[in-house]
């Protein structure tokens, strides 16, 4: 589909078309799915072009709406329940539900099958956590040789079996004073007894009062349980064996359910998903009096092919397309980045400044260009930049699961360490060493003005290529007067120039221009700023051409030529930082080695010790701030030149846009 | 008392002097009395040995919640001294009578926990426990649950009485029995404490810890017979019975329906004869609680003459001092609600108060 080709197709959005689609309501499923298949178009939301108070089918879609909802969320419990993991989109495109009741009723024979399962696994589970504690307190008791039925529902004897505080028991046998009682200690468990209190009949209330006033917690078993406490133990255990048994048969039948039914769950659970999707989208559409319509951008290569898909349905689909030299004012097209995944580093650090506008160029491949190199002349040194090149495809691979969301910023530190290992050769230095290789160049710290002059050079071109790049977004604007006598613009432009011909020629006599020539030049470029605002007006055909009158416009002009002047000079001393921090990390290493020495001077093992840690934390904390010291001069000194951002981002419609 | 108690109690002694010499006078407890408010008492408190812990209060929070833990860490602190100074002999049964803060602490965490009260309702509530090695209530009370508490404490000198407790809890969902059963674990352990003392010091602690045993059980047998309508042998069960003037037979009096007047008269021949004789059967069981603790005050003061090397004058220094501590909280309580004279008064303990 894409015919640009070189290096044009990576400076230039893809261009956009604009399309308004009328058509019969009863084509909003063809419609929704046809635009959601393609792949390519951006719906904008026209619900606010409603023309009509809401209607039945309205009414209808929002339900609609909700019950997939609904749905959705009740076959991830069952799956939930089941252990099912819905698993990534099946390839061949799920099918939109017509009827979400049939739906229901098949989730509902699985919910039946499933809670009936799952209820009676509850209730075993408590049989056995009931049982267990159950035999917790038979524990002190299972030695008695006592018959429960015959001290249980006597005529008229009444008994306890319990458990005591040993040091209450004096105290007990003496609140019993006044009434014939028979306290049996039966056997030691730690600071308790079990005891057995046997009173008269009549007397019930009272032998339960007192014993609970005497902390005897009396063992209260169910009418059901009879013999020996050895026996009601192997009783319950036997249950209890017996329950455990039945859970692992119904762990068998949930395992059974889950193998029949997950092929069933997961085709209707992408179905629901689809059909929620598609009903969302229809919510964006808009409501004309008797049709519908759906407004939107879709790539203008693709255009052709996209009306022709559309008219296949029905000829009542009325396709509207705007081209993009047509549009009116306000409409702003989105903008399809469309870079491979080792650019999307870079990609990321210009959205993070701001997204392109559709009528500027993307900066995304003058960043790859010029961020490494920036990065590796303040930090030349080719043991540094090769580790953090390997550091870089580290992350990249994404082998190390914790990095695995710094991914997409492994080939950036990939090429700054590629480039810090060029300049590092260029400068001589590896790990700090600066005696191992000699340098294609020279040690930034042998001549500092040497390498500051030069980063000044280098600034003045990256600035005239950000100013050349303005140039080339006004006219893409057409913003005629602002690209030829703005300080962004040609004067601008030939007003820095100038400046720099005339710079170079008072203080080198390596290069002689002629300086008559020069102050001419400067002297228009100076006219022509400060004729911006009155070209400007002039060629819009606006009046008055001097706004707010002459005086006004003559100071308004100065101070904007002022601030060009003051713009051209701080920027271009600017890009001496990156010389500074050359001679400083050459500095820096200088210090690692002196350390070194003074801690290992014949070479020992503390020299290299010394030498790794350094080495890590020049890497770690120096390379942190050149790598930011790199993103300002990107961001406020190039940028800034030709890149105002704003853009909207092309996010054509797909299925599944969002997962509850 | 031989050179063993002068040696063993000599550094304790001076110490619980220096004590004794700091606490109000009788003079400064009227000036209290007659202040109109919250922040004159505050005022003349911080003139005295009150005033450190008393700093430790900013100008936003001197409330009397506030107020009333920082005077509490001021007998916390004394109890610290009393510890490090006495004999290791003694140290056990000091080290037990300041834990009954920590069986209100727990009462207390008991108690938010039944309520849903947050930390920081609960925690102004609590005795303040200084370098005391203490409970973690703040994990306590985020459990939410008494049974979870009790299984936390289990291996604590609380995990045997709570335990016993718990299958009531469970059945009431009331902290009755548990409270109940704190209290009396509590003071069975501490009676035990004082075998282990020397003879003399022995006889003065029974003495001393004695008479507080007898008016537990005479106030908790009343209230169980009068307020909870216990059976004899219930209360029985719920008190110790082993106050030297208090056995069994007078807890049995008092569950067969005696008045207290009359027990404590036939007991306690010393207790004003003036509040006995006057025909004071209307009067509450808090009134003669109060009566209770006066004479035990007077017992405590009685106890700081005499031959001064022996345990009887640090424990007395520790009661008092609690005392003329709690009558200052009162003093402040009914001060910042605005309560006449003739609303408190007679709930106050020091003798300044009594005449």
């Amino acid at each position: 589909m894409r015919k640009k080709q070189g290096i044009k197709m990576f400076l230039e959005p893809e261009k956009m078309s604009r399309v308004e689609i009328e058509f019969p309501q009863q084509y909003i499923n063809e419609v929704t799915q046809t635009l959601v298949r393609s792949g390519h178009f951006q719906i904008e939301d026209s619900s606010a072009l409603n023309m009509r108070k809401t209607s039945e089918f309205d009414d209808e879609m929002q339900e609609r709406y909700n019950q997939y909802g609904r749905l959705e969320t009740d076959i991830l419990a069952v799956m939930k329940q089941l252990d099912i993991k819905p698993g990534k989109m099946p390839e061949i495109e799920p099918e939109v539900i017509e009827n979400p009741e049939e739906i229901l009723q098949e989730l509902e024979a699985v919910r039946v099958e499933l809670g009936k399962m799952d209820q009676r696994t509850e209730e075993i589970r408590k049989t056995l956590e009931n049982g267990k504690r159950f035999l917790n307190i038979m524990e002190p008791f299972k030695d008695l040789d006592i018959e429960f039925g015959a001290i249980r529902n006597r005529r008229y004897i009444y008994s306890i079996l319990g458990i005591i505080p040993t040091e209450k028991i004096e105290r007990f046998k003496q609140s019993f004073a006044r009434i014939p009682f028979v306290l049996l200690e039966l056997s030691q468990e730690g600071p308790n007894t079990i005891v057995l209190l046997i009173g008269n009949k009549i007397q019930q209330d009272f032998l339960i009062r007192t014993a609970r006033s005497a902390y005897l917690n009396s063992l209260d078993l169910p009418d059901e349980y009879h013999g020996t406490p050895a026996q009601i133990v192997a009783q319950t255990q036997a249950e209890m064996d017996k329950g455990t048994q039945e859970l692992e048969t119904l762990r068998k039948d949930i395992e059974a359910l889950r193998k029949k039914q997950a092929d069933l769950l997961v085709d209707r659970y992408w179905r629901v998903r689809m059909s929620r999707t598609v009903s969302e989208i229809t919510n964006r559409f808009g409501r004309l009096t008797h049709d519908l319509l759906v407004v939107g951008w879709v790539p203008q290569d693709y255009s052709a092919r996209f009306q022709k898909t559309l008219a296949d349905i029905s000829p009542d689909i009325i396709v509207d397309v705007t081209e993009e030299n047509e549009l009116e004012e306000g409409q702003k097209p989105p903008v399809a980045l469309h870079h491979t995944k080792p650019v999307e580093g870079f990609q990321k650090l210009v959205t993070t400044y701001s997204t392109p506008n559709y009528q500027e160029i993307d900066p995304t491949i003058l960043l790859l260009l010029t961020f490494p190199i920036l990065f590796g002349a303040m930090f030349g040194d080719v043991g540094q930049g090769l580790f953090l090149a390997l550091v870089g495809a580290l992350l990249f691979s994404g082998k190390v699961s914790k990095l695995r969301g710094l991914s997409k910023l492994g080939p950036v530190v990939v090429l700054c360490g590629v480039s810090a290992a060029i300049f590092g050769f260029i400068y001589g230095s590896v790990f700090g060493f600066e005696e191992l290789i000699k340098p294609l160049w020279r040690h930034p710290i042998e001549d500092i003005m040497g390498i500051l002059i030069l980063t000044f050079a280098g600034g003045a071109l990256l600035l005239s290529i950000a100013n050349i790049l303005a140039l080339v977004n006004d006219a893409r604007r057409k913003d005629w007067a602002h690209m030829i006598f703005s300080g962004k613009g040609v004067a601008g432009l030939v007003l820095y120039w100038s400046l720099l011909g005339l710079l170079i020629t008072s203080l080198t006599k390596v290069i002689s221009l002629p300086k008559g020539l020069l102050i001419a030049l400067a002297l228009i470029a100076v006219v022509m700023i400060m004729s911006t605002g009155f070209m400007e007006r002039l060629l819009e055909r606006k009046r008055p051409l001097f706004e707010g009158g002459f005086l006004v416009y003559f100071i308004q002009s100065f101070f904007e030529l002022f601030e060009a002047l003051i713009g051209f000079l701080s920027n271009s001393l600017s890009y001496v930082r990156v010389g500074a921090f050359a001679v400083a990390h050459a500095g820096l290493s200088q210090v690692i080695m002196i350390l070194a020495e003074m801690v290992g001077p014949n070479k020992g093992a503390g020299f290299w010790i010394v030498i790794v840690l350094g080495n890590l934390f020049i890497i770690g904390f120096e390379g942190m701030i050149v790598s930011i010291q790199t993103l300002r001069l990107e961001y406020y000194e190039f940028f800034s030149k030709f890149f105002s951002g704003g853009g909207t981002r092309y996010k054509p419609l797909g299925f599944l846009s969002s997962s509850k | 008392m031989g050179v063993s108690g002068v040696s063993a109690y000599g550094v304790l002694n001076v110490r619980v002097r220096a004590g004794l010499g700091e606490m109000l006078a009788p003079e400064t407890f009227a000036r209290m009395d007659g202040s109109p408010d919250v922040a004159s008492i505050l005022a003349i408190l911080r003139d005295t040995v009150y005033g450190r812990v008393l700093s430790k209060a900013d100008e936003g929070d001197a409330n009397p919640r506030r107020i009333t833990y920082l005077l509490r860490t001021h007998l916390t602190e004394k109890f610290e001294v009393v510890v490090e100074n006495a004999p290791k002999v003694a140290r056990p049964l000091i080290e037990q009578l300041f834990r009954l803060y920590e069986v209100d602490n727990l009462k207390a965490t008991f108690r938010s926990i039944q309520a849903k009260d947050s930390w920081d309702k609960l925690r102004h509530l609590l005795f303040p426990m200084g370098g005391f090695i203490t409970l973690p209530y703040e994990h306590m009370l985020a459990t939410g649950s008494v049974p979870d508490v009790i299984g936390l404490l289990e291996n604590t000198p609380y995990g045997q009485p709570l335990k016993a407790a718990l299958p009531r809890f469970l059945q009431e969902n009331d902290l009755f029995a548990i409270e109940v059963n704190l209290d009396l674990d509590y003071w069975a352990k501490t009676w035990k404490l004082i075998d282990d003392l020397p003879g003399g010091d022995r006889r003065l602690a029974h003495d001393l810890i004695g008479e507080i045993i007898e008016r537990n059980d005479l106030l908790w047998a009343t209230r169980f017979f009068l307020y909870y309508k216990l059976s004899a042998a219930e209360i029985l069960n719920y008190t110790l019975g082993i106050g030297p003037k208090v056995p069994d037979e007078v807890i049995g009096r008092i569950s067969q329906g005696e008045p207290l007047k009359s027990v404590l008269a036939s007991i306690y021949p010393e207790l004003r004869p003036k509040t006995v004789a006057e025909g004071a059967e209307n009067l509450d069981v808090s009134h003669w609680e109060i009566e209770l603790h006066r004479m035990y005050f007077r017992h405590c003061r009685s106890k700081l003459v005499g031959p001064p090397f022996n345990l009887g004058v640090s424990l007395a220094y520790l009661f008092l001092l609690e005392y003329e501590i709690e009558d200052i909280i009162l003093l402040l309580e009914a001060k910042a609600m605005g309560l006449p004279r003739e609303r408190y008064s007679s709930y106050l303990i020091n003798k300044v108060f009594q005449s």
